[in-house]
């Protein structure tokens, strides 16, 4: 993974942090159970208000005009934003994710189309498959030579319902291997279900997709799919890790405002000696998941399965770490925590579709651990 | 609370010995066999429900609340009345049909697996009806159980709640040593005739959809240990109204409801338990009401437990569909040794999960408040007895005053404190043990399944969040294991104290 935070100033990283936890305090905070099913609130204006403020545009390259930052940034930002509403934060990753896979296949000063369309300037984030991984969703059979032409079902394309393109693999039938594709979501040919309701991060709404004899752009070479893949992945782990981080922390906050005020059985909650051990396994877990994600930047220095592996490990470790801290979240609150009335529901909702992001987490444990045996053999 | 023994040697008196957790054993020989038929009569029929009843409407009840959080499954309480679910499992004596209580475990368990949620309405009425008759007021329980089967009989679903929970106190309500310290306001003022109540109650399963509610309430809520009333109050009575609903995580289908209380008069004949009524047992106010919110989560946990088993057997079920399903790289999931491995874990958590509540039923059976009706005597002489029988020659009696007395006082003395310790410890051990199992399995089968299993369409996400309530209510887990380990342990540890100041934290 290419992590530059080192190189960046601290107070520019510092600065950009702050804009996404403003933003995320400003334009999030007040409505986050409106933007989940069933929907009172879409979404769409907190992404427009997200792209006024350039967080569409982070990782864009410049040459693009977006601003080019790193993994890292993306990061810091992506765990702010979940702290208050992860299902925003799985909005600007989806977003990001297609953007990697792109931006890993496409020759940046030869692609024209593919840079105004994805530019930002249009208006719509990019949709993508950010649930699955190879090996585990359906392909889209691929027909017809120069112009591409893609049948088949997509199921749970985020944001499918909101963007205008989006990033899809497909693979020739017989075929072995698949590539990436551009897709214009109006075109004939497309047709979307409704929002298909999900446990968590319900703000970014999927759909599933059938398509027929749909033209696509192909992004990069025919059959690169798997390496684009992983190239994305290696770069959005990290985010998918500060993601479950921001969770997390947005679960811990509540928990300990929540034990001090809360008085139960003669006390306050707080002066319960398993409380306060309940609290302490939540900020061990949040406290290992920041050195987790930190490590990721120094990895490459040292770390035994150098970055790429960090990441990846941290996203799965992170996100279990979550599932457990944010369960916890709710038990600490009691009843109340089961409710709407606080966020803590939601957050437990959330950590556990967090878990998805990139794909089946059994599956990532098992390429992972053949990326490792392969090395040994080599 | 303090273990009894004073001296503070820090060592236990004797050793823990696992005593009483042969209940199974002793039950093969103490209850009557015929159990045995009703456990697999009520399991039929848990699944003949769920085929016609309840798998059809899981998915979508719970759909429905969430777009409009004030729907109410009054339909399903139709259909479940008229499979007689509400009455079938009351005691003959009070007009039901009779099934032994034990049965309606491995019932519950059966419908959870098809939706929790839906379940609880039928649970929720039993857990008030378990409340009611642990008042050993026959009069009252008599009155109010007849009242049930009548109008279910006439096609109107008539169930009973249990309103504990308030605003400011739950699970310190739910533990004796706590209770003391809870911080109550729903105060019943003893007037003329009857009480006063003012206050609120919050969190009530099924309140919205039920015709009774029994009432905990407080004649002081500064002491409330020894002032605790039970009230029985009926939907419609002046001055009781229903507040909001809660927005829940799971158990859509089972509304949670407040209750609010203003200057609602409470007559003396819907006084299920005051200090007056146990005056003359020769215990203090204290003592008797203690015991009262003692005895009954014995019965009433095994039930969440159950829950909890279905939910568990739900979870593992619905993983091994997915992997038998689902290719990945080129061969259906199933046939990955990794996912047979935690396949085995799933399937190894439901089983475990049944046969430690079915300890706790045996037990309940054998040491708890219900264990009258299962003196085999009694047992099969009611069994043989037509109903009409009691409704003529038994029911008159237990308008007497003297009835009740002698019943409460035979309950109260018949349970000693070995048993009341032994019981509320496995009550709580079951409860926490089964549904941090429940939890266990939707997290293992949520991660089997991917991005697949958070779909609502597919179903296991409903589980995790129907699981996660079974952690909380009736006692936290964590009071619940506080209680285990007073109950079960401290209890031979000399000068070990339990919910103290002592055992607070350090800043």
């Amino acid at each position: 993974m290419r992590i530059e935070a080192h190189a960046m100033h601290n107070g520019e990283l510092e600065a950009f942090n702050d804009l996404a936890e403003s933003f995320a305090k400003k334009e999030l905070l007040a409505h986050v159970h409106e933007r989940e099913f069933p929907y009172a609130l879409d979404a769409a204006e907190a992404v427009e208000a997200a792209r006024k403020a350039g967080l569409l545009s982070v990782n864009l390259p410049e040459e693009w005009g977006g601003t080019g930052l790193d993994a890292s940034v993306l990061a810091g930002m992506l765990s702010r934003i979940s702290a208050v509403d992860a299902g925003m934060a799985g909005i600007l990753f989806t977003h990001a994710a297609a953007l990697e896979i792109i931006s890993a296949a496409v020759d940046r000063g030869d692609c024209a189309e593919v840079c105004r369309l994805v530019s930002g300037r249009e208006g719509s984030p990019l949709a993508f498959q950010v649930y699955g991984g190879p090996g585990e969703i359906e392909l889209p059979a691929v027909a017809g030579e120069g112009v591409n032409q893609l049948s088949g079902r997509l199921p749970l394309v985020a944001l499918g319902r909101m963007a205008r393109h989006a990033v899809v693999p497909g693979a020739r039938p017989g075929g072995e291997k698949f590539s990436w594709y551009l897709v214009d979501l109006s075109l004939d040919g497309v047709k979307k279900s409704d929002p298909v309701l999900t446990l968590g991060m319900q703000a970014c709404q999927a759909v599933d997709i059938e398509l027929d004899a749909v033209p696509a752009l192909l992004l990069g070479a025919e059959g690169q799919g798997g390496a684009y893949f992983r190239t994305m992945q290696a770069r959005m782990s990290a985010g998918a890790a500060a993601i479950s981080l921001g969770i997390m922390e947005g679960s811990f906050r509540e928990a300990l405002a929540y034990a001090r005020q809360r008085w139960q059985g003669g006390r306050y909650l707080e002066e319960w000696s398993g409380v306060r051990m309940m609290l302490a396994r939540m900020a061990v877990q949040i406290e290992v998941s920041r050195c987790c994600l930190a490590g990721c930047g120094i990895a490459g220095n040292g770390a035994a399965f150098g970055g790429e592996g960090s990441a990846l490990a941290a996203a799965l470790h992170i996100s279990e770490l979550a599932c457990a801290a944010t369960s916890e979240g709710v038990q600490l609150l009691g009843g109340n925590g089961y409710m709407k009335d606080y966020g803590q529901e939601k957050r437990m909702r959330d950590a556990r579709q967090a878990r998805c992001l990139l794909g089946m987490g059994g599956l990532r444990m098992m390429s992972f651990i053949g990326t490792i045996m392969e090395e040994a053999r080599a | 609370m303090q273990a009894p023994t004073p001296e503070a040697t820090g060592h236990p008196r004797a050793p823990l010995g696992f005593t009483g957790t042969l209940n199974s054993i002793e039950a093969m020989h103490r209850l009557p066999v015929w159990i045995r038929g009703d456990f697999y009569r009520a399991l039929e029929l848990a699944r003949r429900f769920n085929d016609l009843v309840v798998k059809p409407m899981s998915g979508e009840v719970d759909l429905k609340v969430m777009e409009d959080n004030d729907y109410l499954p009054r339909d399903f309480l139709k259909k479940a009345n008229e499979w007689g679910l509400f009455t079938l499992w009351i005691p003959k004596m009070y007009g039901g049909k009779g099934m032994n209580m034990l049965s309606l475990y491995p019932f519950m368990e059966e419908v959870s697996s098809a939706c929790a949620g839906l379940a609880n309405l039928i649970g929720a009425h039993y857990l008030g009806v378990s409340v009611l008759c642990s008042s050993c007021n026959m009069d009252i329980t008599n009155r109010v159980l007849r009242d049930v089967v009548k109008e279910n009989d006439r096609g109107r679903p008539c169930t009973i709640s249990l309103a504990w929970t308030e605003p400011d106190a739950g699970t310190d309500q739910v533990q004796a040593p706590l209770l003391p310290g809870a911080k109550v306001r729903t105060q019943a003022t003893k007037t003329a005739g009857g009480y006063v109540v003012n206050g609120s109650k919050v969190f009530i399963s099924s309140g919205h959809l039920s015709t009774w509610h029994m009432l905990i309430c407080y004649e002081d809520v500064l002491k409330p240990a020894d002032t605790i009333v039970m009230l029985a109050v009926k939907t419609g009575m002046r001055g009781f109204t229903f507040g909001h609903k809660e927005r829940k995580m799971g158990q859509k289908a089972c509304v949670a409801s407040e209750l609010i209380f203003e200057d609602c008069f409470v007559p003396d004949e819907n006084v299920c338990f005051d200090r007056e009524q146990v005056r003359r047992l020769g215990i203090t106010a204290r003592q008797a009401g203690l015991k009262l919110i003692d005895m009954f989560p014995a019965v009433t946990q095994p039930g969440v437990a159950a829950i909890s088993t279905g939910i568990a057997r739900a979870a593992c079920e619905a993983a091994v569909r997915y992997a038998a399903e689902k290719k990945v790289a080129g061969k259906a999931l199933i046939n990955h040794e990794w996912v047979q491995l935690v396949i085995a874990d799933l399937y190894r958590n439901a089983v475990s999960s049944r046969a430690i509540y079915m300890e706790a039923t045996y037990a309940a059976g054998l040491l708890s408040m219900i264990r009258l009706l299962f003196n085999k005597a009694i047992f099969y002489l009611t069994l043989v007895t037509p109903g009409w029988f009691f409704t003529l020659f038994v029911s008159p009696l237990f308008r007497l005053g003297i009835v009740s007395h002698v019943y409460r006082k035979m309950n109260f003395e018949m349970t000693s404190p070995e048993d009341e310790r032994h019981m509320s410890g496995l009550g709580s051990l079951t409860k926490f043990t089964c549904s941090d199992l429940a939890m266990l399995n939707c997290s293992l089968a949520l991660d089997l399944m991917g991005a697949d299993g958070t779909r609502h369409d597919l179903g296991a996400e409903k589980l995790f969040r129907d699981a996660k309530l079974l952690q909380i209510y009736e006692g936290t887990n964590e009071v619940n294991r506080i209680n285990l380990f007073s109950r079960h342990i401290a209890q031979v540890m000399p000068g070990v104290g339990v919910f103290e100041q002592g055992s607070g934290g350090e800043r």
